[in-house]
């Protein structure tokens, strides 16, 4: 933890730029027995302040540890990195905590952010959660919400952070093909309505072109970035869009070369 | 563009909630209920066999017909309400203080590694050992008043609270943990708004459990430390058995499993509320 915020505050006290996020030469080993495991290496990564850019890798290609080193919970073994503003983190989970209704679970997240006092959360939860479409739901518990009513709440309770960079981890991987469409959708439009950068992982070809203005190849074990696409299609996309499929079919490609043991 | 998917997901919900309903009412306290008549009707019913069977003498051991007519008459008596009164106050007492000792060694062991391996054994061996072991000490500490009692009591309940809250807090999904860090908890704030929240209930069960040490070793510490014009249910249970009062003895259990029963019901719809709460029951 403590390193991780060094390293920010390194990078902080020399760097003057329009960059929401750098990432420069990091790398991240885990013991793993007696060796070093090497999750991440060598990775270098700008995104620019409101730019949405998508990361495909196989499982095991480090993209989570990534994720997990922007926004503070793990250490980096070196390199640097640096994130303007705040920070926030969705998973491929909803993980919203089960105490708590809809209303509340975003209500705390304003809470910790110093939103006071408790009838202004109420409103702005109230607002957040009609933003996402869930309008008249504010008082059910996660176990009475659908898959994809969850993850609404999650990045209602992710956009109550006020965050300037939005990390999602494979956000919408375990709802069904088209409350996930649905879910692109409004993404893409609170996106395109605010002023956020997002950084969005993903192991799907077509979900990453659907979403981002780039998408960055992971290689597995360890991960690096292996190829950059930019994507220019015109939003919004289709996800069925031949073009889309296009895009998506080369990335796939490139996605197999890697996966291939002898990388051929 | 969106309503007509919200509608479809809302059809989902309707469907889990409906699934979930329980039936309202009568119905469901005699569901309830019924059971435990007829377990209660059969246990009467053994009793009463053994007692015709003549395999003891009445003084020795009374049927269930004496035995409630004298339970109804020390209902009757105001020093039986002093004795409840006495002994309610001690168990109360002595489960807050092993409540809050227990609670602070819980998060203790929960949060610093080190007193973990330090303690962490030695508290499940408390657990396991008698408490009413420590009365004969306390005893030498505190002569024969209710300190010693109340030292019984709290070494009785305290641990099994501690390993409740630690069991909990260990059992929290560090999924929920994370998310909490990553919207700004550190420290306390992680306890108070994701931990502990989240331990709930392993910690209902460490009370609960809690509550059935504190309650044997009250009654053992009772019968065992009687304390001059203190007339305490151990204590009444106590001189029943000196006096060969055998219907007093037994109305005087059925008092004490009672209250035991009653405690344990209370805890039983605490915990099943808050799974319901989480969609965990």
């Amino acid at each position: 933890m403590r390193p991780a915020l060094d390293a920010r505050q390194q990078a902080d006290a020399g760097a003057v730029s329009s960059r929401a996020v750098a990432v420069e030469r990091l790398t991240k080993t885990f013991p793993h027995g007696d060796r070093n495991l090497v999750a991440l290496q060598d990775v270098t990564i700008d995104l620019q302040a409101g730019e949405f850019v998508c990361i495909v890798g196989a499982s095991g290609s480090g993209k989570s540890t990534l994720l997990n080193v922007l926004a503070g919970l793990e250490t980096v073994s070196s390199g640097r990195f640096e994130v303007q503003g705040r920070v926030a983190l969705m998973f491929q989970e909803a993980a919203l905590f089960p105490w708590l209704t809809a209303s509340q679970n975003v209500e705390l997240a304003l809470e910790l952010r110093g939103v006071k006092p408790g009838s202004e959360r109420r409103r702005q939860a109230h607002d957040l959660l009609e933003r996402v479409h869930l309008h008249g739901f504010e008082r059910r518990r996660p176990h009475e919400l659908s898959g994809g009513m969850k993850q609404r709440v999650a990045l209602a309770r992710a956009l109550a952070q006020d965050a300037d960079v939005l990390l999602m981890d494979e956000p919408f991987g375990s709802v069904d093909a088209i409350t996930r469409d649905l879910l692109h959708e409004e993404l893409d439009r609170l996106w395109r309505a605010s002023s956020l950068t997002i950084l969005f992982v993903t192991h799907n070809a077509r979900e990453a072109v659907r979403l981002g203005d780039r998408v960055l190849v992971f290689t597995s074990r360890p991960g690096r970035v292996a190829q950059e696409f930019t994507i220019d299609l015109p939003r919004p996309r289709s996800l069925d869009s031949p073009e889309l499929a296009v895009v998506a079919g080369r990335i796939t490609e490139r996605l197999k070369q890697e996966m291939r043991p002898d990388g051929h | 563009m969106a309503t007509e998917p919200a509608a479809r997901e809302m059809d989902d919900v309707i469907e889990t909630v409906e699934a979930t309903e329980r039936p309202h009412g009568a119905r469901r306290v005699w569901s309830w209920l019924w059971p435990k008549l007829a377990a209660l009707a059969l246990f009467i019913a053994a009793w009463q066999l053994v007692v015709w069977s003549g395999w003891r003498p009445d003084y020795l051991l009374p049927g269930p017909l004496p035995v409630f007519q004298r339970l109804s008459e020390d209902l009757s008596q105001p020093t039986f309400y002093a004795g409840v009164a006495v002994t309610l106050r001690r168990a109360l007492v002595g489960y807050a203080i092993a409540i809050a000792i227990g609670s602070v060694i819980g998060v203790l062991v929960a949060r610093a590694p080190i007193v973990r391996k330090a303690v962490g054994h030695a508290i499940l061996g408390l657990q396991s050992m008698p408490s009413i072991a420590w009365l004969p000490l306390a005893i030498l500490l505190f002569q024969q008043s209710e300190g010693a009692v109340l030292v019984v009591v709290i070494l009785g309940a305290a641990p099994a609270v501690a390993t409740g809250l630690l069991a909990g807090v260990d059992h929290v999904q560090p999924l929920l943990v994370r998310v909490g860090r990553v919207m700004g908890a550190r420290g306390i704030q992680l306890y108070r708004y994701v931990i502990l929240p989240a331990a709930l209930p392993g910690y209902v069960g460490g009370l609960k459990q809690g509550w059935a040490f504190a309650w044997r070793s009250l009654m053992a510490a009772e019968i065992i430390n009687i304390i001059a014009n203190q007339p305490s249910i151990g204590q009444q249970l106590q001189f029943a058995h000196d006096f060969a009062d055998a219907q007093q003895l037994l109305a005087l259990m059925i008092v004490i499993f009672f209250i035991g029963v009653t405690v344990d019901l209370g805890f039983g719809f605490a915990d099943r509320a808050i799974r319901r709460r989480r969609g965990l029951a």
